[in-house]
């Protein structure tokens, strides 16, 4: 599903350069449930955006679903972006100034896909997330959980082949954080892959593998069971 | 693809900036498609054909020192001899500077049907028997004057009675008898219509009677007379300085003044036209700008404060191209909004100037036209800053706020 290979990003100023990843190499498989982790500033954010088509990286190789992401034009990756990758964000970024069903209904429009297609989508990922009844609340109107919830069901809408989670449960408290939780392990279960980033090693901890990225290149790699 | 609803729902929750644009290209439409009219208006009025060889006539004026009234044997001296010159079409006398925009208008009446009379407010030029040719008008029926026509009477028009005859342009035969009506033989004011010429401005420029003009060979003795000379074609600079001179020297006891080419008067004639034409272009400008401005500004300020909105659109999966056309799309709604406020606003305009200002009602062109221009303006204003918006990164959704 995402295989990275020797990844290297330099990010430069007149006088420095920071090496942000260097050598990182990470193969994901299809339906895994990834965790990442490390210390701030080890490079977790970085490898995030590049994982997720947001960032250039300067060197290596990476294939995301079997394709190769280098060289491709910022139109061919905005494709790619929006066909197979969901984005679950800590901050939740909604646009405040849409109402949910709007909200789950913009990466839908980007893929082209008819009214009808379109409502049919937001509606089934708002039932899976348990928010059919607040499609036409605005963000405010919501409670973190149900912010974080409407953020999942717009990843999910588009049926991506994989998930990226920056930091979920990281704006919401625990029994939210649970829930929320528990919600990625559903979804993973009817077979999305997974990749989170999360500070919370008791998170980490509920993935399948935990990747540990420290001065910008993996440390460790441990093969957990599903729990 | 175009994401009418949600950027309408999202105006609608914001909707100070919005209105500002709406109103800016309302008033832009309804002062532009006005004034653009106003413009064509003027501009076709100033252009108009005067049907005299306006480019190649001065007129100068005398007046007399020791007899306070001019005398006709010495007009005929003057005349001669300025023809006489090298480079002089002709020469005759006038009662006033052609195109001047003054001179001697009356109510000329067709009596034909004393149940219903029909009077049209006429120029009365008089002149002599080389009005004709020094003026460049051109005969239609009938003849013009003879040296054994002309008259003195006290007054320009004088008694109808007195005179040989009158010769009309085809605009006044017209509007007194009828389209293409042969007038000659006619009676009007007491006096026998003679000749016909094609329309011609002489004294008038911006009336609407300006081209209905009555000729008439009178000579009235006053202290000041208009002499009017049609130069060959780049000779008007030469016989300025020369007429006056042969002037003076054929009698010194005179003064020789306002020696000035035709298009001088026309000119002035026109100022008030002219000023009007500059000064609404000016305004149409300054309002095009100012619209302009405002939407660039607006949507500049829009997209930085959407800045971390755009990255979350650009990781979901929008393209440039996608957040160019959602700001181009959101621009031209509301400008689209405006355009249909403004179009009410210029007709409410127009019916104020046509019940004020005698002016007629806007055609449906001006509108349209005033339409795709601010539709467009819009666009264009919001091409730049749809354009930086572009290129926010996706990266900015993962950053912290």
């Amino acid at each position: 599903m995402l295989k990275m290979e020797h990844i290297a990003k330099v990010f430069r100023t007149d006088t420095v350069a920071t090496h942000a990843l260097r050598d990182f190499s990470l193969h994901v498989k299809a339906g895994e449930f990834v965790s990442v982790t490390g210390p701030s500033g080890a490079g977790k954010t970085t490898f995030l955006n590049i994982a997720g088509l947001l960032e250039p990286f300067d060197g290596g190789s990476y294939q995301l679903d079997g394709i190769s992401v280098h060289g491709l034009s910022d139109s061919q990756r905005s494709k790619l972006r929006n066909e197979k990758i969901g984005f679950i964000f800590q901050g939740f970024n909604l646009i405040p100034d849409l109402n949910i069903f709007d909200n789950v209904d913009v990466p839908l429009r980007y893929r082209g896909f008819g009214r009808a297609e379109r409502k049919r989508r937001i509606e089934d990922a708002l039932a899976k997330v348990g928010l059919s009844a607040r499609a036409k609340h605005l963000p405010s109107q919501l409670s973190g959980g149900q912010q974080q919830r409407a953020a999942i069901a717009r990843a999910l809408a588009g049926e991506p082949a994989f998930l990226l989670a920056d930091e979920p449960t990281g704006n919401l408290d625990t029994t939210m954080a649970r829930q929320v939780m528990e919600l990625l392990e559903q979804i993973n279960s009817q077979g999305t892959t997974i990749v989170m980033v999360t500070h919370d090693p008791e998170l980490a901890r509920r993935a399948q593998r935990n990747i540990q990225i420290v001065d910008g290149e993996v440390a460790d790699l441990t093969l957990r069971q599903a729990v | 693809m175009f994401e009418f609803g949600p950027i309408l729902r999202t105006l609608w929750r914001n909707k100070t900036g919005a209105l500002l644009i709406i109103v800016q290209a309302a008033l832009t439409l309804g002062i532009v498609s006005n004034a653009a009219y106003v413009v064509h208006d003027r501009q076709q009025l100033i252009e108009r054909p005067t049907g005299i060889d306006e480019q190649n006539l001065f007129t100068l004026r005398i007046a007399q020192l020791s007899n306070p009234k001019s005398n006709y044997q010495d007009v005929i001296r003057d005349l001669d001899e300025i023809r006489r010159l090298p480079g002089v079409v002709d020469a005759s006398f006038g009662n006033t500077s052609p195109l001047s925009n003054s001179g001697s208008s009356s109510d000329m009446t067709n009596e034909e049907n004393p149940d219903k009379p029909v009077s049209v407010l006429t120029d009365l030029f008089s002149t002599d028997s080389h009005g004709l040719n020094t003026l460049g008008l051109k005969l239609v029926s009938g003849r013009f004057f003879n040296d054994t026509d002309i008259g003195f009477s006290g007054s320009v028009f004088g008694n109808g009675a007195d005179l040989s005859g009158i010769v009309l342009t085809r605009t006044l035969a017209d509007a007194l008898f009828g389209k293409d009506v042969d007038v000659l033989g006619k009676q009007l004011m007491g006096s026998t219509v003679i000749g016909v010429v094609e329309p011609a401005m002489v004294s008038y420029v911006a009336q609407d009677y300006a081209t209905g003009v009555a000729f008439i060979a009178n000579f009235v003795a006053n202290d000041s007379l208009t002499y009017i000379v049609r130069c060959e074609p780049g000779q008007l600079s030469q016989l300025m300085v020369k007429v006056p001179k042969l002037l003076q020297k054929l009698d010194p006891n005179r003064i020789v003044r306002n020696v000035r080419p035709v298009t001088e008067f026309k000119q002035r004639s026109y100022r008030r036209h002219i000023s009007m034409v500059k000064m609404l272009t000016v305004t149409m400008i300054l309002v095009i700008s100012v619209t302009g401005l405002g939407i660039v500004g607006l949507t500049l300020l829009w997209g930085n404060q959407r800045r971390r909105q755009i990255g979350i659109r650009r990781a979901l999966g929008a393209s440039r191209l996608a957040v160019m056309r959602y700001f181009l799309t959101e621009n031209l709604l509301i400008t689209a909004i405006g355009v249909v406020l403004g179009v009410i606003l210029s007709l409410a305009l127009n019916q104020l100037m046509v019940q004020h200002y005698q002016m007629s009602a806007l055609p449906l062109s001006y509108i349209l036209f005033s339409m795709l221009a601010v539709l467009l303006l819009g666009l264009l204003a919001a091409l730049v800053p749809a354009w930086r918006s572009s290129l926010v990164s996706p990266a900015l959704a993962t950053r912290s706020v």
